[in-house]
C-alpha cells in the first residue's frame, strides 16, 4: 500500500478531472482531490482518497492540499492541474477551424478584470501549484505534472478569447518551469485539448475534425496518466496535443 | 501637408520607441507621442509633434493620447505598441541564449500582483489601445497597429521570465484580433526582436547567425515596413527581427 504512488487532481470534482481520478485509481495511485464544489470529497470518499472543498485560485487552498496529502501519504509523485471553463467562452461558436469573425466575443469586449481573473485561473493555478509541490519533489528525488489546457492556447480562436490567450502563456511557462526544474526529475507538460466530449456540440463540429468525433473524458484520463508515467520519461516541457488531428501546425 | 500620415508611439522617450518616432518622422508621419517621463514631450517638440506624459498601463492616459492624436490630426494611420521593459528581467547572464537553468530571475519566487502587472503591461496596453482606436480606424476605412514584442515570446528564455510567457498571450491576441478586423482593413502585427544594441556584449553576439545586435534603427525600419502598404496582405503576423536567432520553423 506505502508503495502506491500519490497523485493530486485539481478541479476533480466532475469532467475531465473526475475521470482522471478514476483513472488514477485504476492504476494503484492514492489520491488528493480538490475542487470548488463538495464532489470531488464524495469521490475521494468513493476512491478511498482524501478531497477537499477549495480553488486553485487561491494560494492558501493549494497549500492545505499539498499540506495535507504530505501529511496523510508522505509523498507526492504527480499533480493533474486541471481547471474551470472561461467565463468568456462561447460554445456555439466555429469548429474545428480557428477563424470565425462572427463569432459572438469579440476580444476588446473583454473587460480588463476578466483578463486578470483568466490569468488566476489558467496561469497562475499551475504556478502556485509549482510553487507548493516543486521543493516537495525536489526532496523525493523527482515527480510529474500534467496541466489540462487547450488547443486554442497555440491555435487561437474567437469563441474562446481568454483560453486563446492566457493558456499561451501557459504554453511558455511549462518551458520556463522545465529549463529550471527538470534537472530535478521533476517534468511538467500540458495536455491541449480539443473537442470533449462532456459538452454538445452541432454536427456541423464533427466534419471539422479528422477524427470525425470529440475525445472521451476516459481517453483523456488515460492520455494524461500515460504523461505521467514512466513511458514519458524524456518528455518535458511540451504542449502535447490530443485532439483528434484538429491542429495544422508542424 | 495634410495628406501626410499621421502616427501614434508609445514609450516613446527613448531606445525603440524613440527611434521608430525619429524615423516615421523622416517619413513624412505627423507624430504623437507619449512616454512615463516627459523624454516624449521634448522629442515631439524636437520633430514638430503632439507629446504627452502617460503610461500604457492606465487606461486614461491612453485615452487622454488618442483625444490629443485625433484633436490635432483628424485622422490616425498608423499605431506603435511599443512598452517598458520587464522589472524581472535579469539582463542576459548565460552566454547560450534560451536555456539557463542558473537565470536569477527565480520562476516560482515572482509574486502574483506582478504576474498581474506585467499583463497590464504587455498585453493590456495593446488590448486597451484597440479599443480605444478600433473605432476611429472603422470609421476612416482603415489603419495599421505594429506591436513591438521579443523573439522570447515564442521561443522562452529563463532569463526574462514575462517577456518569454505574458508576451506570448499578445501574438495570440494579435490573431484574435486580426480575425476580428481584418475585414474592417485595420491590420495588427507583432514585431519580435531580439538582441537590440542596448542588451549583450561580444560573446552573446557570436551565438547570433548575424554576429551582431539589431540597431534601434533598423527595429524602427522594420517597424515603418509593417506600417507601410508594403505589407497590405500581412496581418496577425508574428514577425522575428531577430538576425536570424530563432529555431523553430
Amino acid at each position: 500500500m506505502a508503495n502506491q504512488p500519490v497523485a493530486i487532481v485539481t478541479a476533480a470534482g466532475r469532467g475531465i478531472g473526475a475521470a482522471c481520478a478514476r483513472a488514477l485509481h485504476a492504476k494503484g495511485y492514492r489520491l488528493a482531490l480538490m475542487s470548488p464544489s463538495e464532489r470531488s470529497i464524495e469521490l475521494a470518499r468513493e476512491l478511498g482518497g482524501i478531497g477537499f472543498s477549495g480553488s486553485v485560485t487561491e494560494q492558501a487552498d493549494i497549500d492545505r492540499l499539498v499540506g495535507a496529502t504530505l501529511e496523510t501519504y508522505g509523498r507526492i509523485d504527480a499533480v493533474v492541474n486541471n481547471t474551470g471553463y472561461e467565463k468568456y467562452s462561447v460554445v456555439e461558436g466555429s469548429f474545428g477551424a480557428a477563424f470565425n469573425w462572427e463569432a459572438e466575443t469579440d476580444p476588446l469586449d473583454v473587460p480588463d478584470e476578466y483578463w486578470h481573473e483568466a490569468l488566476d485561473l489558467f496561469l497562475l493555478n499551475v504556478v502556485r501549484m509549482a510553487r507548493a509541490v516543486t521543493p516537495v519533489m525536489q526532496r523525493q528525488g523527482g515527480g510529474a505534472m500534467v496541466n489540462i489546457s487547450a488547443i486554442c492556447a497555440q491555435l487561437p480562436m474567437l469563441d474562446y478569447p481568454m483560453s486563446s490567450t492566457i493558456r499561451t502563456v501557459l504554453s511558455s511557462f511549462v518551458k520556463l518551469y522545465t529549463d529550471m526544474y527538470v534537472r530535478d526529475g521533476i517534468r511538467m507538460n500540458n495536455l491541449l485539448l480539443g473537442y470533449v466530449a462532456n459538452l454538445d456540440y452541432p454536427d456541423e463540429a464533427y466534419h471539422t475534425i479528422p477524427m470525425g468525433r470529440a475525445a472521451s473524458l476516459d481517453e483523456i484520463a488515460r492520455n494524461c496518466i500515460a504523461y505521467l508515467g514512466e513511458d514519458a520519461s524524456y518528455i518535458a516541457g511540451e504542449n502535447l496535443f490530443v485532439d483528434g488531428g484538429v491542429n495544422r501546425s508542424l | 501637408m495634410t495628406d501626410r500620415p499621421a502616427a501614434i508611439v508609445t514609450a516613446a522617450g527613448q531606445g525603440i520607441g524613440a527611434a521608430i518616432a525619429r524615423d516615421l518622422h523622416r517619413r513624412g508621419y505627423r507624430l504623437a507621442l507619449m512616454s512615463p517621463s516627459t523624454r516624449s514631450i521634448e522629442l515631439a517638440d524636437e520633430l514638430g509633434g503632439v507629446g504627452l506624459q502617460g503610461s500604457v498601463t492606465e487606461p486614461a492616459d491612453i485615452e487622454r493620447l488618442v483625444e490629443a492624436a485625433t484633436g490635432a490630426y483628424g485622422r490616425i494611420d498608423a499605431v506603435v505598441n511599443n512598452t517598458g521593459f520587464e522589472k524581472w528581467s535579469v539582463g542576459l547572464e548565460s552566454k547560450q541564449p534560451y536555456f539557463n537553468p542558473d537565470a536569477k530571475a527565480h520562476l516560482l519566487d515572482i509574486p502574483d500582483e506582478d504576474w498581474h502587472e506585467n499583463l497590464d503591461l504587455f498585453v493590456l496596453n495593446v488590448v486597451r489601445m484597440a479599443r480605444a482606436m478600433t473605432p476611429h480606424f472603422r470609421e476612416h476605412g482603415g489603419g495599421a497597429f505594429v506591436n513591438i514584442s521579443a523573439s522570447c515570446a515564442i521561443e522562452p528564455q529563463s532569463e526574462y521570465p514575462f517577456s518569454s510567457s505574458t508576451r506570448a498571450a499578445l501574438s495570440s491576441f494579435t490573431r484574435l484580433y486580426s480575425d476580428k478586423y481584418a475585414r474592417h482593413n485595420i491590420r495588427m502585427n507583432t514585431i519580435l526582436v531580439g538582441y537590440v544594441e542596448n542588451v549583450g556584449d561580444a560573446e552573446t553576439y557570436s551565438h547570433l547567425p548575424m554576429q551582431r545586435a539589431a540597431s534601434f534603427e533598423e527595429i524602427a525600419r522594420n517597424c515603418a515596413l509593417f506600417l507601410s502598404e508594403e505589407t497590405s496582405y500581412v496581418t496577425g503576423e508574428s514577425i522575428y527581427a531577430d538576425g536570424g536567432h530563432h529555431r523553430a520553423l
